[in-house]
């Protein structure tokens, strides 16, 4: 993976098509359950980025954290632009226990979040991050994570024991 | 806590993909096109390298595989003035990257039937010179690449003719 990298680096476009196929499951696991709907063009313009800018990586060894860091932030940049285009007003809040047990689908609950708590879930728990680690990546406080994070997560919990 | 399988995913198609390659080389140009032929008569055209390419490439007297390997192969192609190129390809159904040996020229060409009309084919066609004066030549690469687009939809259709009828 180390060579892939620093070759891309060197601008060698079969190593950057490799490299694109390495790091799509990742960026679209992000952009994915972030963007929603907008998924697509939140992994397109998350991977532009990354291109755009990996001559900067100095350690290939890091270029995983590197691009879920660059995916979450695009992806939440992306799904505010929706709302901010007329999108629907979304909660404060999580949505009630009983909204969540009249959830269709994991796609519909993540729906009723805002960008920011979704990307919440998804750094702790599909990316594994602790809730240290996911707080400095969307530079808010530990303790903003951990709330959120409870609430959403007792909210998914009612659905995945449905 | 047990992960859910259905977390939403999204998927980078390959005319999305050479979006992305098109904005991170210098000096590549991507232009796309909505060709009024099914895929398959598309990629018949665009993915058949040695008999396909030198029809609608100018620049492209002759192609030959010298080596394959799965999706990765060796092409040389040869020019009407019989100047000869080596291009390491990477090669798939709706996706073809060709970068010549030197990393001199770029190609790429990406097809995916489009979604609203199975008779229609999206297309983006990437080439590129990836040198320090490679942004010189882009207006040159521009009409060439507008020049195939147009070359590989007229056999394409064509293509999708002979097989309805």
């Amino acid at each position: 993976m180390d060579d892939l990298v620093r070759a891309a680096q060197q601008g060698d476009a079969m190593a950057m098509s490799m490299l694109l196929a390495e790091l799509g499951p990742q960026v679209g696991r992000i952009c994915g359950a972030i963007a929603l709907a907008d998924g697509e063009d939140a992994a397109q313009e998350a991977m532009v980025a990354v291109f755009r800018h990996l001559r900067e990586l100095r350690e290939p060894r890091a270029l995983r954290s590197w691009v879920r860091a660059i995916a979450t932030r695009e992806a939440v940049r992306v799904a505010r632009r929706r709302t901010a285009a007329g999108g629907r007003e979304l909660p404060e809040d999580l949505p009630a226990a009983t909204d969540v047990e009249t959830c269709a689908d994991v796609r519909d609950l993540l729906g009723r979040l805002r960008p920011e708590q979704r990307a919440i879930l998804v750094l702790r728990d599909v990316e594994g991050l602790e809730e240290q680690e996911a707080a400095e990546l969307l530079g808010v406080a530990r303790g903003t994570v951990k709330s959120r994070l409870h609430r959403a997560r007792r909210a998914f919990r009612r659905e995945w024991a449905r | 806590m047990s992960m859910r399988t259905d977390w939403p995913v999204a998927a980078l198609d390959p005319v999305r993909r050479l979006r992305v390659l098109a904005a991170a080389v210098p000096g590549a140009v991507v232009r796309e096109r909505l060709m009024d032929a099914p895929f398959d008569a598309v990629w018949s055209v665009a993915g058949d390298l040695e008999g396909g390419v030198p029809r609608f490439e100018p620049l492209v007297a002759r192609a030959r595989i010298l080596w394959r390997h799965g999706d990765r192969l060796t092409l040389e192609t040869t020019s009407p003035m019989r100047r000869r190129s080596r291009f390491d390809v990477e090669l798939g159904t709706g996706w073809c990257l060709m970068q010549e040996q030197g990393r001199r020229y770029l190609v790429g060409m990406a097809a995916e039937p489009d979604p609203d009309d199975p008779r229609r084919t999206r297309f983006a066609h990437l080439e590129g010179v990836p040198r320090v004066l490679g942004r010189l030549a882009v207006p040159i690469v521009d009409l060439a690449v507008r020049n195939d687009l147009r070359g590989i939809e007229r056999l394409a259709r064509r293509a999708a003719a002979r097989r309805g009828g």
